[in-house]
């Protein structure tokens, strides 16, 4: 595991709000290319360690005690979120975030924040073309339907180029037809050459989406391997998938 | 031959080509023509509603547009008075004034601008309240400086030459003092009118909105919140530091008591009526809340009622008071947003 320098490589993540543990030691890596799922029930720690990868725990007034977070080799486990989204990371955040009284231009503008280049307003037109729920550049984001704003909160995060992108429960409360097309992104993204953090409660989904995956339970690191392995077995099978043994 | 004939759909548009100029060209001859043909009473009015119009551009760049409401608007205004007032007595000239009046309220504003970094929304607000008092006290425990509570006077601007306090026929017009004034006002809040709707369609303009609807995503976006925050208060506080300079020139005397929290309500109620991140709300409701009470006081002239036991003021203060309580309940945008809404109806109307 360490000849190869993998895109996002969290080691040994331990983390606590106030007094309470809520993540035990979580290793976790995101290849180029590929496509990680980061599986677990309600209260898992699923979010708190996204919050840890972004370098948000501060904000929660919690705290990532141990551990570290390297972006394509770069140690970045003391630094602020911007210089991490600067690092290669990108984030689509769980219900979108996104700004609502923001034209759809602008909330993809506002995702190239740390970008110095003049290439910005060329982004904004092959997001525009990417995703065609995005047609209409001057409407305020908070008119488009649920699958148009994963579109758009999709697209503001690639605005900050990013090699690892991060996805938190992003068929959340979509129609299975927009699940389809969001899953559709994901796999093109990762063909794109992005790593990419799925994290699902839809395990099925997910399972088939990816090639890696890691399975949390209170705040532990139950399974990991490759997902093809882990939609077999039977304790997976039980717990998130719906088949009775 | 049929009588229907194909064409093109017609957009309900802003109208084309000259019309579409016509509706600013008649706002600016308006204003030009103004200050000739009105008393004295209502140019001072337009006075103190074009000096108070740049004061609430400023705020509403920090509250509105980024998102921290502030009630330490009336330090800011009063540094500018007061550095300007200080300036004037040293015999400096025009731009260092002017630069004085900007930089040092900006300076100010970028220390307090930390706090905000720590503090929200009602928090952030108590914070600033704590410094319009510190202000209050500062200028009574500077006495040396300021004159105390026993104030001190401002001298009138020399704009590269132009002196706006004399009063002398210029271009054959009558250029009164009030006229020149009511000039100069107007120029400043065209400026920072201007600079503030540029702002808004700029990447710190768009970073601002941002951190104001949401901060934590602002910051995964990439958004440097700190920067912003601190930009927000440095460039508003130098703004409201440039319309203190006016606002107490033209006034001419300075007392601690002019810059109290009740300047700071002011100037929320005129941004809270107008609406939040707009620059023509911001205009409406200054112009609304400071000839509130003139419009009363010229009415009394004429009403029993209203004359006596100084029930005009009562009025102004009741009518202020119940405005700003019915505009946050029934109309979160503002006068902006009425106008907003009567154009378009207006234009579907049309077509």
């Amino acid at each position: 595991m360490t000849t190869t320098t993998s895109a996002l490589d969290v080691r040994g993540a331990y983390a606590n709000y106030q007094n309470a543990d809520v993540l035990h030691g979580i290793d976790l890596q995101v290849e180029q290319g590929m496509v990680t799922a980061l599986l677990g029930a309600n209260g898992a720690g699923k979010t708190t360690f996204l919050r840890c990868v972004l370098g948000l725990m501060a904000v929660h007034r919690g705290e990532m005690s141990a551990g570290s977070v390297r972006v394509l080799g770069q140690d970045v486990s003391r630094a602020s979120a911007q210089k991490r989204i600067r690092a290669g990371l990108a984030v689509v955040p769980e219900g979108r975030r996104l700004f609502a009284d923001l034209t759809i231009e602008q909330n993809l503008r506002i995702g190239a924040s740390t970008r110095r280049d003049k290439e910005t307003s060329e982004d904004v037109e092959k997001m525009l073309e990417r995703f065609p729920a995005l047609r209409r550049p001057k409407l305020q984001a908070g008119y488009l339907s649920g699958g148009e704003q994963q579109m758009l909160a999709i697209g503001r995060a690639l605005m900050a180029r990013p090699k690892i992108l991060l996805l938190d429960e992003p068929s959340l409360g979509l129609a299975p037809l927009v699940v389809d097309g969001v899953f559709e992104t994901i796999a093109s993204l990762a063909a794109d050459g992005i790593g990419i953090l799925l994290v699902e409660q839809n395990a099925e989904r997910a399972l088939d989406a990816s090639s890696q995956a890691v399975v949390l339970q209170v705040g532990k690191v139950v399974r990991s391997g490759a997902s093809a392995d882990l939609a077999d077995d039977p304790v997976i099978q039980e717990s998130y998938l719906g088949v009775a043994s | 031959m049929s009588a229907v004939v194909e064409r093109p759909v017609q957009r309900p548009s802003r109208g084309s080509g000259r019309r579409r100029h016509l509706g600013p060209l008649l706002v600016v001859a308006a204003l030009v023509v103004f200050p000739f043909v009105v008393s004295s009473f209502w140019l001072s009015v337009a006075v103190f509603c074009a000096i108070a119009a740049s004061g609430a551009l400023s705020l509403n760049l920090l509250a509105g547009y980024a998102g921290q409401v502030s009630v330490g608007h009336a330090f800011f205004i009063g540094a500018g008075a007061y550095v300007g007032a200080y300036g004037g007595q040293q015999g400096w000239s025009f731009p260092v004034i002017v630069i004085a009046a900007v930089a040092i309220p900006a300076l100010v504003g970028l220390l307090v601008g930390p706090v905000a970094l720590r503090l929200r929304e009602l928090y952030l607000a108590i914070t600033t309240l704590g410094l319009v008092y510190t202000g209050q006290w500062l200028l009574v425990a500077f006495d040396g400086l300021t004159g105390g509570v026993s104030g001190m006077a401002t001298t009138d601007l020399n704009v590269f030459g132009m002196d706006l306090g004399v009063s002398a026929y210029a271009l054959g017009l009558p250029m009164t003092r009030d006229v020149r004034y009511y000039f100069a006002a107007l120029a400043l809040a065209t400026i920072i009118g201007f600079a503030i709707f540029n702002l808004a369609r700029t990447r710190p303009g768009r970073a601002m909105m941002a951190v104001r609807d949401r901060q934590v995503a602002a910051s995964v976006a990439g958004v440097d919140v700190t920067r912003y925050k601190l930009a927000a208060f440095a460039i508003s506080s130098g703004m409201a530091g440039a319309t203190g300079l006016l606002y107490g020139s033209y006034i001419g005397y300075l007392v601690p008591e002019t810059f109290s929290l009740e300047l700071s309500i002011a100037y929320l109620a005129m941004i809270i009526i107008g609406g939040f991140g707009s620059v023509l709300g911001s205009i409406l409701g200054a112009v609304l809340i400071t000839a509130l009470p003139q419009v009363l006081a010229f009415l009394a002239e004429y009403s029993t009622f209203l004359a006596t036991d100084n029930r005009a003021d009562h009025v102004a203060v009741l009518l202020y008071g119940s405005a700003l309580v019915l505009f946050l309940l029934f109309e979160p945008e503002g006068l902006a947003g009425i106008w907003r809404r009567t154009v378009s109806a207006v234009r579907r109307g049309r077509s």
